[in-house]
């Protein structure tokens, strides 16, 4: 199988990453391996990365920034005369990454993992997936940020923190939280770590962001202007530019030092002659202008502390994650909450994109170590009608925070008598009200003719990418239809008969082809490690009876996979009570 | 299917919460749920059976006692809007789950007859 390499798709900034022998490294793509999420046309040429964002202060209406923000919705953005989908920008940005990935690693970047917010919708999800396909790229997997960073942070504690802290860890089990507060969304989640991670809850805003700490400060250059040189420069994009870089670079001042003047000549105005801006911010002037975004930061992690069933002083790690949580505010507020010795010291930037890589070696078997589980960001229900006929309700199938992959049915029944048809509605959000959730699709099954009430069961499937997959069946009359909500096809929604899903059922195997190569990959990466000897001849011997097996004894597949499984463990086991007995 | 939950962690019935997620994690280590979704749901399901909390079975029992099955409201298929009544579902995590507690055992014998005969129908 190919290397798969872990972006982080940011908002302001992305990320490459790859395992290398078992550790994830970044790749210095623009030097240090943070690239600007900008794209830019100079002439004919499009820029992304660092040169895009040198020019995009001087020419902002030739350039997209944060185009995350417009994922999933149907905007269209200009670059010289051509229209583009934000699928198509975040694909440049994606396609930049592997092509300079490619010429510093020395091979073709095809297979990668791209993490996005926790909190992201189906859609949203689903527009991250096609700029992946749009960028030529086989997206092995769509992960949550938080999740990616807490994989990282696990991944450093087992490998090179120092063996007591490992010790402690291993041993029991712990509670972490996720915080990350990126260029333009927040994510916060709550996982158990110990043998395996656990995600228990995640919540956010996917629409709060460092950009819109930004934004305050320039709101407040533009009202000096006003008033001190008489200009608005409100609706003047070469302007709000200009302000917008000021304002990100005094934020980023602001976090090391008290305070920080700005001081800005030749803004650019509208009437062709330039104006200047000179201000001091304090950093309690700024704490001041941003409360209300951290308060916003900490009632999700309120919500997400109460979703998991815990209270602060359980929680024995809290990772901070993404630039802007390198404000002191943002720090001061969690240790009010948390206390500071709970706080590790992560690197905020890279974190995401390594624990990326790191799935991708999950994915790919050459991480056999640790094993995820995740949960989904959002309910999935079916809409209904209430027993009074009022009003029409969401009735949740999956609910928030159900751990994947899961399948989940709820029995519906028809409401009238010879019912022709009944209209299948999925929607995702947390309201009770199907006019303030997304509707993710619709189909309709036919109905055979039969008394009121008569059942009909509704499964939805939730798969490890997101993907939604809806079978509606009418109990007793073997009626069926099946709608598949896929991220990996743009076609939003398709229902296919009772044929089609025959015909399905047979090309699709039960248990996916990777679980073959999980088991010999383990035991393959084991018995490179082993010394010659009786074990490793063990070891080797059920191998061969279990690639045997496989081949062509399915009867006896369970038996022989569950002794070769046993060897795994026995001897892993061994060696970790070795490692641990040597430190 | 009933006895199952405890067969399928490989614990004894009187086994304590830490027993239970030790064999839990034990197994999710060797199933993960990205080489072996459906053997991870499995192990999954059983271990939110064994789990659930004993206020949570006392509360499942009172509704038991107050309307002879428990009756979770399903909700109706968008259509036209005419006579009905509410379709009696009972998830079936919750069906084994009450097994655990012995004295309750009579009751719950017969709702899982009703439920054979599909005169109740379950959920997941």
């Amino acid at each position: 199988m190919n290397k798969i390499y872990g972006i982080d798709l940011g908002t302001t900034n992305s990320c490459i990453s790859v395992l290398k022998e078992g550790r994830p490294h970044t790749i210095p793509v623009d030097g240090n391996g943070i690239v600007p999420s900008v794209v830019s046309l100079d002439g004919t040429n499009l820029l992304v990365g660092r040169k895009a964002l040198n020019r995009a202060a001087a020419f902002p209406e030739q350039s997209i920034r944060s185009v995350k923000r417009l994922m999933g919705t149907t905007e269209k953005l200009t670059l010289g005369n051509k229209t583009y989908e934000p699928e198509d920008i975040s694909a440049m940005i994606l396609r930049y990454l592997c092509d300079e990935a490619r010429k510093i690693e020395g091979h073709e970047v095809e297979n990668v993992v791209i993490t996005v917010p926790a909190y992201f919708s189906d859609a949203q999800r689903r527009a991250t997936m096609e700029a992946g396909k749009r960028a030529g790229l086989t997206v092995e997997r769509i992960i949550n940020e938080p999740t990616a960073a807490a994989l990282f942070y696990d991944h450093v504690l087992a490998s090179d923190g120092d063996s007591q802290q490992v010790l402690s860890s291993k041993a029991g089990e712990h509670y972490a939280l996720v915080y990350d507060l990126g260029g333009g969304t927040f994510d916060v989640s709550v996982l158990r770590m110990g043998e395996i991670i656990e995600v228990l809850a995640s919540t956010g805003d996917t629409h709060l962001g460092g950009d819109d700490f930004d934004k305050r400060i320039v709101t407040r250059l533009l009202q000096e202007i006003k008033e001190k040189e008489n200009v608005d420069l409100e609706d003047y994009v070469p302007a709000l530019a200009r302000l917008n870089a000021v304002a990100e670079r005094a934020k980023i001042a602001l976090s090391e030092k008290a305070s920080v003047r700005v001081e800005e000549t030749r803004i650019p105005t509208p009437k062709g002659k330039s104006c200047t801006v000179s201000m001091e911010f304090s950093r309690e002037d700024f704490e001041a202008m941003t409360e209300d975004f951290v308060a916003r930061t900490v009632a999700s992690v309120e919500k997400a502390m109460e979703e998991a069933q815990l209270t602060p002083d359980k929680i024995g790690k809290v990772l901070l994650v993404g630039g802007m949580t390198r404000m002191p505010a943002v720090a001061a507020r969690l240790e009010e909450i948390f206390g500071g010795a709970r706080m590790p010291v992560v690197d905020p930037d890279l974190s995401v994109s390594n624990g990326a890589s790191i799935q991708g070696g999950i994915i790919s078997g050459e991480n056999c170590e640790q094993i995820l589980v995740d949960v989904t960001p959002h309910t999935l229900s079916l809409e209904s009608i209430t027993y009074d006929f009022r009003q029409l309700e969401c009735s949740p199938i999956i609910p928030r925070n159900t751990q994947i992959p899961v399948t989940r049915a709820r029995t519906f029944s028809t409401v009238y008598h010879h019912q022709r048809a009944a209209e299948l509605r999925v929607y995702q959000g947390e309201s009770l009200f199907p006019k303030e959730n997304t509707l993710i699709g619709e189909t309709s099954l036919e109905l055979a003719p039969a008394e009121a009430h008569c059942p009909i069961l509704v499964e939805y499937s939730y798969d490890l990418n997101g993907i939604v997959h809806m079978v509606a069946e009418q109990k007793g009359y073997s009626r069926k239809t099946e709608l598949r909500i896929d991220s990996r096809n743009p076609q939003l929604f398709s229902s296919q008969g009772l044929e089609k899903i025959q015909e399905d059922e047979e090309e699709e195997t039960e248990e996916s082809p990777n679980a073959v190569n999980f088991v010999t990959q383990r035991a393959r990466n084991l018995l490179s490690k082993m010394e010659p000897g009786a074990k490793k001849d063990a070891l080797t011997q059920s191998l061969a009876r279990y690639e045997e097996a496989l081949m062509d004894d399915e009867d006896a597949l369970d038996e022989v996979e569950d002794e070769l499984l046993a060897l795994i463990e026995a001897e892993t086991s061994e060696r970790e009570q070795e490692e641990q007995e040597e430190d | 299917m009933i006895e199952s939950a405890y067969d399928i962690l490989h614990v004894p019935r009187d086994a304590g919460p830490e027993e239970v997620r030790r064999a839990y994690v034990r197994l999710v280590r060797r199933y993960p749920p990205e080489h072996f979704p459906e053997k991870f749901a499995a192990l999954r399901r059983a271990y939110q059976q064994v789990t659930l909390s004993e206020d949570f079975i006392e509360e499942m029992f009172s509704r038991v006692k107050e309307d002879g099955e428990p009756l979770e409201m399903a909700g109706f298929l968008w259509g036209d809007r005419r006579d009905l009544k509410p379709e009696k579902e009972v998830p079936l995590t919750e069906l084994v789950s009450l097994l655990r507690v012995k004295n309750m055992r009579s009751v719950l014998d017969g709702m899982l007859e009703k439920a054979s005969a599909e005169k109740i129908t379950w959920r997941e």
